[in-house]
């Protein structure tokens, strides 16, 4: 079975509605170490990137706002705000196949590029911890600050 | 880049910024004779062993280096060369010395308890702010997932996760599908459902039959014929 985002199931059906092509993504400092330290595939960020561009093309982002990711929105998305660094978007990838865990891949937006720039790739039980949740939401969020400025 | 010893880098921060306290602030010690101090020859604190540096800091001393950080902006005083970590300490946005405190805090909180994990997040998120933009990299993703072809373990999950998100949708799709038929009598037909989703018969009858999983444009067209967020079919 072909997957979305890979191969049309006909000719007749590739269109996108409502927007939502054309973002592509890249990785802030080591982000791309850790997503391949917990084997998130291309497939699953291409579903990320494409569902970004679909609600930012709806007008239906951000996603719901809250202080911790498990707020969570439609796709598993959620905007987490620290501090006063400003919003750290996150989406929560679970289901995933055996030998790997759930992850939390967070990342910002580089609009004007179309770009979904992905800070941090953490394990989801990291979260359980509430100290240690609050350092790394802190973290993220301050990745997303350096990162959306830069180029 | 030499790693730098951090004990010493410490005691010598430490002293430099008792020194500047002592002339009076920004204008006795400018923040470049700081750095010119902790060079130590032709080594350079990078980010972490300047952030390694920082949450060594005495309390006293760190509340001397926020008072010489503000006197550096309250004086506009020239500051260290902004494109080193220890420039970035004068320069960095209000938020992001901010978020440094916080860490800071963190990590000591964390050392007492001896919770390495924290220590090593707060430490890793301290080297993040004091690199400078001109060294911190982004790389796309052609790049970064080059190694993915030739990965054995990274083909499986690929394979993995396409699996599931189709085993998933198909069963999301039939639950949904029979709901909306249910409800609204013109959804009953593939050919109904063909023409409100705006795609063609053989797309259904493909996807209702297993034969292919739809591309995520076509996910939408579907959710929205049958009155379901895309979510819904993709959860």
């Amino acid at each position: 079975m072909a997957h979305p985002g890979t191969r049309p199931a006909d000719g007749d059906d590739v269109t996108e509605v409502g927007g939502g092509g054309g973002w592509d993504r890249d990785y802030f400092g080591d982000a791309h170490h850790e997503r391949a330290q917990h084997k998130v595939t291309a497939r699953e960020l291409d579903e990320l990137c494409y569902i970004v561009g679909l609600l930012v093309a709806t007008d239906a982002w951000p996603p719901r706002a809250g202080t911790d990711p498990t707020e969570r929105g439609p796709f598993g998305l959620a905007t987490i705000t620290r501090g006063d660094l400003g919003a750290v978007y996150v989406q929560r990838l679970s289901h995933r196949p055996a030998g790997t865990s759930s992850v939390e891949v967070f990342f910002t937006l580089v609009p004007h590029r179309r770009r979904v720039r992905i800070v941090n790739v953490v394990a989801t039980r990291r979260l359980s911890r509430r100290r240690e949740r609050d350092v790394l939401l802190d973290a993220a969020a301050t990745r997303a600050y350096m990162a959306r400025h830069l180029p | 880049m030499t790693a730098v010893p951090i004990e010493p880098a410490v005691r010598v921060f430490e002293r430099l910024l008792g020194l500047g306290r002592a002339r009076g602030g920004a204008a006795a010690a400018a923040p470049s004779d700081l750095a010119a101090a902790l060079s130590l020859g032709n080594q350079v604190l990078s980010p972490s062993d300047l952030a390694a540096v920082l949450v060594r800091l005495s309390d006293d001393a760190w509340d001397q280096l926020r008072e010489f950080r503000a006197a550096v902006a309250r004086d506009r005083c020239s500051a260290a060369e902004p494109q080193t970590p220890f420039g970035r300490l004068f320069a960095m946005a209000e938020p992001l010395w901010n978020a440094v405190e916080r860490f800071r805090a963190e990590h000591r909180a964390a050392e007492r308890r001896r919770d390495v994990s924290v220590m090593s997040v707060s430490l890793g998120a301290i080297a993040v702010a004091l690199t400078p933009p001109s060294q911190q990299s982004v790389i796309d993703a052609a790049e970064a997932e080059a190694g993915d072809r030739g990965d054995p373990a990274m083909a499986a999950a690929e394979k993995a996760v396409a699996d599931g998100r189709a085993r998933a949708f198909l069963a999301n799709y039939r639950r949904v599908r029979a709901a909306a038929a249910a409800k609204n009598p013109e959804l009953r037909t593939q050919k109904q459902l063909a023409a409100a989703a705006g795609v063609s018969v053989a797309t259904i009858n493909a996807i209702e039959t297993g034969k292919v999983l739809p591309q995520l444009g076509t996910i939408v067209k579907l959710a929205r014929a049958l009155g379901v967020e895309p979510g819904v079919l993709l959860a």
